[in-house]
């Protein structure tokens, strides 16, 4: 109990009677010592997948978008389902640093770090489709941007959605990056401090921007960190507002939905949080984290997955009785030809694992149980893919005119690219946890009790107050 | 976003604006007329490709020098003939820097009034394939021309020479043809690989006269067609479609439509176009024509009729139907049997159509061949008494029903010439080859009506060492014409037999002579007596399915089988493309255990012949019970790499070739029976659409003639929301605002319209594999729906649906959901309502596509390469080719606008209404499709646009398109079922 700043009547948000040098030690040692079997069979592993995932790319931009499953009908379908997704695995990540910090959160402290590297590298990796679903992307890339230019009236298009995703997600990747290496300040400092090695102090040196600890260093660092919070946060409602209106916006069925600004960003929340228990149930276990990242963070974001999933369903069921009541012919088969057609299969996948799964977290053992979370995770995951996939291709594979109808295939290129990006997401993953801090523990310090202001009684309720203050 | 363009631009050379009035008048002159070909070709261009020739006959000068009556980069049209089939029809080649880039129906021609199908299109792919003879061979080595004419006319000295044609049917042809054999001894035998034989001998019987009539189909108020496809592929079918379509032509104030009956077994789109289409198995045919006949005759004079299925109420209103309009029925039919074309004949007379529309006097010589001098050759050339073989414009080897055994008399005969322009089945067994000319490089003349005869120009100069078949002939033969220009010879010919004191250079530019008013015949009088006790009312009896071989539409007889264009078109019933299948009715499918696409055996045996085809199994919902369509005129082996479907070239040989050569299984006047059954494997065959149901959307709209006469909206008054509901400003169209406006009334499906544009804007032919995969690049397509009243795909016990075709383009909409969501406007609205795409701009995100609810738009998924490079030849210079990762879509012909607008500026007068044409437009032989300015209140389009029958697809999501289409009306009695009260009959 001791050591924590909350009510004694709450459980503590860091386990094992860590003292602070613990806690340095803890974090900057697992960055300090050579890197393990594990981490190295991990790292290759994952640069393997992500050179046969580039390869692959570069074949399909030299040949051709020919080289994967779309035909004239399905115009898109892994890709933007890729894009959509890693988009949507980033807000975990933003809402995490951001909301959480405004609402005090401070079980967040532990994790926040990892998640806002998580919304980095999901960013890239979405980034990653833009780019290459494009027929010309060696055009695409500069055209796409407004800048000044002698081309006449051929500026971008400010009305096409896809030009509004560009700032959009050009606007969140900035952000979040800052906001992330802020954040990062102190912690590095501390590293920096402790290296034996020039390289290692000059790199930590940089970094940590020549940080000293000083009151009004804090001060400055402790703005700047609300100033970035209040500035992400609109970015989580807005960032998968704007993709959800590539489809919103549109007029073909099931795409043409008022619903899909709230239903995008709910699903967002939902598979971040999922991606983030993913990669933090394998992080607390393989880097024995598992006093930082304690069963009860992992019940939190439970909780917020059992309501974010349900909210996911409903906007499910919301659409079809929206497709009903329109009294539009084609707004109804779309949504029938969802659960019945082709790609039914796809639908009851998505409902399964989005609506479905998520219902056992009703249990509190449940809950707390990481092999169990663990799972549900993988499932959720899995389903918000396929969720992006239903709306994508089931709604362009049968549109308006009978006669263009047709099915989708997915070619190797497709499957090898997106798995691609996995390996492009765990080699930045595995370069973060050998080389920053993975916990953010200058503010883990802060939620316990030597984190809190002199004079005031560590088990006093309001100290909640004045948990942002944070000494070094 | 909208990007201006003037409104009407000067030429880029204005020069030509200050061109002297005289020289001005002279090359619009020219721009029609063909003086002196050998001035206008020769390019610099097309220096690679000439270098390959020797001793040009006349100076060939690069543009480099300005030739006195053409202007680089200016297009003219020149008159001649199509040859693609031997219809015959008139075209209007058009050549630019001395390449021919597009053939058009010639407006003027009394035969095809303006129209051309697909395989007329076509034909330019022949031209520039590279795969033809390229110079006289012996066997399969280059020879001189000298060593080839030296023993061929040794060849036909010494005796029983046979020439083996198929149907020639030009004045000075025939005649060079006539002082062959005069001066050899030789015998000339035609054919037809779709034979027309048995309609001239029941004439020869019934009239005295074996001729094939000219059928009048624009006189008939009633036309009652037994499996005669003449609206796809029936002897002259732009000839019969345009006449078809006088009578069906609601725009102009006509408010009746003519009666269509279809009776047949498998499905054509005649018989979807049809009011009344009517199941008729093949062995039926005897007893309902028999049937048909007794009725009209009011007693049994013509037989006992067996017991066929067509329900006694139907026949009933045929009889009915033909007896309330004397002098105006029609009736025609396809059967090969001469007894049952004695029965036409004799219904034709009772319904008084000879010399009405059935014409004796002008008659049709588009089909001269002579089955029974055919079996007489076979004979002789069993016997051996056939020494030399001469064969041109046949190929017996792949086209005879008895082809293999053809194949090996071949063998025994001493000497085999080929005249031919492509290696065929028949060319690679021939000892001597000598290669022709194309029909775009070699003058001829045809007479296709009695009196009206046709010349055909070259329009480039010989790509390679060819020569004219007719100067092959007369060298042969060791006339002295051999060694003249053909030219000379059919010039001398016509102006002593043909012109009448008529200048020879008027005829070359107008492409034809009308003489057919001074045919003096003594019109035949039908002997009744011939056609009566023929007892030919008895069922075919035989087991398993009825066996079914057809022309499709748009292979025909197969003689264009090397023709990307042609194979990638797809069938306007079932949309498959690359190869031949066979077509079962659902209900025989489900029987039989076959699913759409399995593999299938089909055996049968046709005269004693065993036959056995490997191909997929295609539902065609319509086709008879119990019967088993297959397409003529595939199955190719020597034609080229075209006929393995354009693939990765994995498989070659037989057994990559799409398709399979269903001509075995012809047997003359018999029906054939034999079974299909699944042999494994599913080769789903490549189909550009794969369901052919509306879904009861109001697509395709349709509705009854009486409807329409009650209600001039009937079948189009669904509720539509406001109009004027858009986020964006309205645009204004102060100059211009181009609208297209299709008649679905009119359309036929027969898909000219889908090659001509093809040819016209350089979409690429992607093969077999890439249709399958959904991929085939057409910027037009044939939108076929069934009438639906199935489910899954399986219709109902009694199925006979309608089907109506839909061309579906680029509706370049006003509110074009397509230009809001390009990021970088690469797809963008003109000041005159079209939706142009910027192809340089684009980047390929697809957005377009996708948000496309008319599923119009195309992307090139890779860098497609054309065939080979001559075939780049004949790529439209005045069409950007498009690249790999830029999307592309209908452009209503933008490139004819613009020449249309600076022909207008240039002259100085407002555009007149009809001065440009679409490439859609200008092939269409019914005349379905107009095209104009809709500012112009005088204009075709601007009236259409008020006719109730207007409407625009999916108006009701507000896209306004420019491009719209006229309700269907059917002359039938049951209303369509309504589409959920919005109307629409499928």
């Amino acid at each position: 109990m001791s050591g924590n700043a909350c009510s004694p009547l709450r459980e503590p948000l860091v386990l094992g009677g860590k003292k602070l040098g613990d806690i340095t030690q803890d974090v900057c040692g697992s960055i300090e010592g050579k890197p393990s079997t594990l981490w190295w069979f991990g790292f290759l592993l994952a640069l393997t997948v992500a050179g046969i995932g580039a390869a692959t790319m570069g074949y399909q931009i030299y040949t051709g978008i020919g080289t994967w499953g779309l035909n004239k009908t399905v115009g898109w379908a892994f890709d933007i389902t890729n894009f959509v997704f890693w988009v949507g695995i980033g807000h975990a990540g933003t809402l995490i640093s951001a909301i959480l910090c405004l609402f005090r959160q401070k079980w967040r402290t532990s994790v926040n770090r990892s998640a806002e590297a998580m919304t980095i590298f999901a960013v890239i990796c979405a980034a990653i489709f833009p780019f290459i679903h494009m027929g010309r992307p060696w055009f695409g890339a500069f055209w796409a941007l407004p800048y000044p230019n002698f081309r006449g009236p051929l500026w971008v298009n400010f009305r096409s959605p896809l030009l509004w995703d560009v700032f959009a997600i050009s606007t969140y990747f900035t952000i979040s990056l800052v906001f992330w290496f802020i954040g990062l300040i102190p912690d590095n400092a501390t590293v920096r401090d402790r290296a034996k090695h020039w390289l290692r102090r000059a790199f930590y040196g940089t970094v940590s921007l020549g940080w000293d600890g000083s009151v009004k260093k804090w001060n400055h660092y402790e703005t700047a960190y609300l100033i970035f919070a209040g500035l992400s946060t609109p970015l989580v409602v807005s960032v998968h507002t704007i993709v959800s209106m590539d489809f919103a916006t549109s007029v073909i069925p099931g795409w043409h939905t008022t619903i899909f600004p709230p239903y995008f960003v709910i699903g967002a929340i939902f598979s971040g949080f999922a991606m983030v228990q993913t990669l933090l149930l394998v992080a607390r276990k393989t880097m024995r984290l598992e006093s930082y990242i304690t069963v009860n963070h992992l019940e939190v974001m439970a909780k917020i997955i059992l309501l974010t999933g349900s909210l996911v369903g409903l906007a499910y069921g919301t659409e079809f009785f929206i497709a009903w009541y329109s009294g539009s012919q084609y707004e109804q088969f779309a949504f029938i030809n969802r659960a019945t057609g082709p790609f039914s299969w796809a639908y009851w996948i998505m409902v399964s694992c989005n609506v479905l799964s998520p219902q056992v977290l009703w249990f509190r053992a449940l809950r707390r149980n990481p092999v169990v979370l663990f799972i549900m995770s993988i499932f959720v995951n899995i389903g918000m893919w396929f969720e992006r996939f239903v709306i994508i291709v089931t709604s362009l594979h049968r549109d308006f005119l009978p006669s263009s109808w047709s099915y989708y295939t997915p070619t190797w290129v497709e499957a090898v690219t997106f798995i691609g990006t996995f390996g492009i997401f765990f080699t930045c993953f595995f370069l973060f946890i050998r080389l920053l801090p993975a916990i953010a523990f200058g503010e883990v310090k802060g939620v316990m009790k030597w984190g809190q202001p002199k004079g005031h009684s560590h088990d006093a309720g309001h100290s909640h107050a004045h948990g942002e203050v944070k000494h070094a | 976003m909208q990007i201006e363009f003037n409104q009407n631009p000067r030429p880029a050379q204005d020069d030509l604006a200050d061109m002297p009035a005289e020289l001005r008048q002279e090359m619009e002159r020219v721009s029609k007329s063909r003086r002196d070909f050998m001035k206008v070709t020769g390019m610099a261009a097309m220096g690679a490709v000439l270098a390959g020739c020797t001793a040009p006959d006349r100076l060939v000068k690069p543009l480099l020098k300005k030739q006195e009556h053409i202007m680089p980069g200016v297009a003219y049209d020149y008159a001649s003939t199509c040859q693609a089939c031997s219809a015959n029809c008139g075209t209007w080649m058009k050549a630019r820097d001395g390449r021919p880039i597009k053939a058009e129906g010639a407006r003027d021609n009394p035969l095809n009034r303006g129209g051309l199908c697909a395989r007329g299109q076509g034909q330019l792919w022949g031209l520039y394939d590279s795969e033809r003879l390229k110079g006289p061979l012996q066997k399969s080595s280059p020879v001189k021309w000298e060593e080839l004419d030296a023993a061929v006319s040794g060849a036909v000295k010494g005796g029983g020479a046979v020439l083996l044609t198929g149907t020639v049917n030009g004045a000075c042809a025939r005649e060079q043809i006539r002082r062959f054999c005069e001066a050899t001894g030789a015998r000339h035998v035609a054919y037809d690989a779709i034979s027309a034989w048995p309609i001239a001998a029941a004439h020869k019987d019934t009239h005295g006269a074996a001729v094939l009539p000219r059928y009048r189909f624009e006189l008939a108020e009633v036309v009652v067609a037994i499996e005669a496809d003449f609206l796809g592929s029936w002897i002259s079918p732009v000839e019969y479609a345009a006449g078809w379509a006088v009578n069906r032509d609601l725009r102009n104030g006509r408010r009746t439509l003519s009666k269509h009956f279809q009776l047949e077994a498998n499905y054509t789109i005649s018989g979807a176009n049809a009011d009344e289409r009517i199941k008729l198995p093949a062995a039926e045919r005897g007893a309902l024509l028999t049937a048909l006949a007794n009725k009209l005759a009011g007693n049994t004079r013509f037989g006992t009729a067996g017991a066929h299925s067509v329900p006694p109420e139907k026949l009933d209103d045929i009889v009915k139907a033909i007896k309330d309009a004397p002098r105006k029925a029609l009736v025609v039919c396809g059967s090969d049997d001469v007894k049952h074309q004695k029965l036409v004949n004799a219904i034709n007379h009772m319904a008084q159509a000879y010399g009405n529309t059935v014409d004796l006097r002008n008659v049709s010589q588009q089909k001269l061949g002579n089955d029974d001098t055919l079996a007489q050759l076979l004979k002789d050339l069993e016997s051996g008494a056939v020494k030399t073989l001469i064969v041109w414009g046949a190929n017996p080897v792949y086209e005879l029903p008895e082809g293999a055994k053809f194949k090996e008399l071949l063998a025994k005969v001493g000497t085999t010439v080929a005249i031919s322009a492509f290696p065929d089945e028949t060319t690679t067994e021939c000892n001597w080859r000598a290669s022709a000319d194309h029909a775009l490089e070699s003058w001829g003349d045809f007479e296709p009506v009695r009196g009206l005869h046709s010349l055909s120009q070259p329009l480039v100069r010989r790509l390679y060492d060819t020569r004219n078949p007719l100067t092959s002939l007369l060298k042969w033969a060791g006339h002295a014409d051999g060694n003249r220009d053909y030219r000379e010879v059919l010039a001398d010919y016509w102006k002593a037999n043909v012109l009448q004191g008529g200048a020879w250079e008027a005829a070359v530019e107008r492409g034809f002579v009308d003489a057919q008013g001074s045919v003096v015949t003594n019109m035949p009088v039908m002997n009744e007596g011939a056609a009566t006790g023929l007892n030919a009312g008895a069922l075919a009896t035989g087991d398993g399915l009825e066996i079914v071989p057809y022309q499709s539409v748009l292979m025909g007889d197969g003689s264009q089988a090397n023709n990307g264009w042609l194979h990638e078109a797809g069938d306007p019933l079932t949309r498959a493309t690359w190869g031949n299948y066979v077509a079962l009715n659902p209900l025989t499918m489900k029987e039989l255990g076959i699913a759409d696409g399995d593999d299938v055996t089909l055996s049968a045996e046709a005269e004693g012949r065993k036959v056995e085809l490997k191909l997929p199994a295609v539902r065609q919902p319509g086709l008879a019970g119990k019967s088993a369509a297959v397409a003529l005129g595939f199955g190719r082996t020597q034609a080229g790499k075209i006929v393995y479907g354009m693939g990765t070239g994995a498989l070659t040989g037989a057994e990559a070739t799409i398709g399979a050569n269903a001509y075995p299984l012809l047997a003359r006047g018999k029906v054939v029976f034999g079974t299909v059954a699944k042999s494994g494997g599913n080769r789903k065959p490549a189909r550009i659409q794969e369901h052919d149901s509306q879904e009861k959307r109001p697509l395709l709209k349709e509705t009854t003639l009486e409807q329409w006469l009650g209600k001039p909206d009937a079948g189009n008054d669904q509720h539509l929301p406001p109009a004027n509901l858009t986020l964006w400003p309205r645009w204004e169209y102060n100059g211009h605002k181009w609208g297209l406006v299709v008649d679905l009334n009119s359309c036929t499906g027969c898909s000219a319209c889908v090659v001509a544009c093809s040819v016209e804007n350089n979409v690429p032919v992607v093969g077999r594999e890439e249709v399958a995969t959904r991929r085939e690049m057409h910027w037009l397509r044939m939108d076929v729906y069934y009438e639906d009243d199935h489910k899954d795909g399986l219709l109902t016990e009694n199925e006979n649906p309608l089907a109506g075709f839909q061309p579906m383009m680029c509706q370049h909409c006003e509110n074009a959901p397509c230009e809001t969501v390009c990021p970088v406007i690469a797809t963008s609205h003109t000041e005159e309502g079209l939706n142009s795409m910027t192809y340089n701009r684009c980047i390929g995100t697809r957005y377009c596509a996708n948000n496309c609810p008319y599923k119009v738009r195309r992307f090139n998924w890779f860098l497609y390469k054309h065939n080979d490079l001559t075939m780049n030849l004949a790529l439209n210079p005045d069409v950007t080719v498009r690249t790999q990762g830029v999307m592309e879509k209908c452009s209503m012909c933008a490139q004819r606008i613009y020449e249309g607008k600076r022909n207008a500026a240039r002259a100085g007068v407002k555009l007149p209404d009809g001065a440009i044409r679409t490439a859609c437009q200008s092939s269409c032989p019914t005349n379905a499709i107009a095209f104009g300015d809709v500012n112009d209140k005088d204009s075709v389009v601007t009236r259409l646009l008020k006719d109730p029958r207007n409407y625009a697809v999916l108006a009701e999501i507000n896209t306004r398109p420019a491009v719209t289409y006229l309700t269907k009306v059917r002359n039938r009695k049951a209303p369509p079922a309504p589409a959920d009260g919005h109307g629409g009959g499928h």
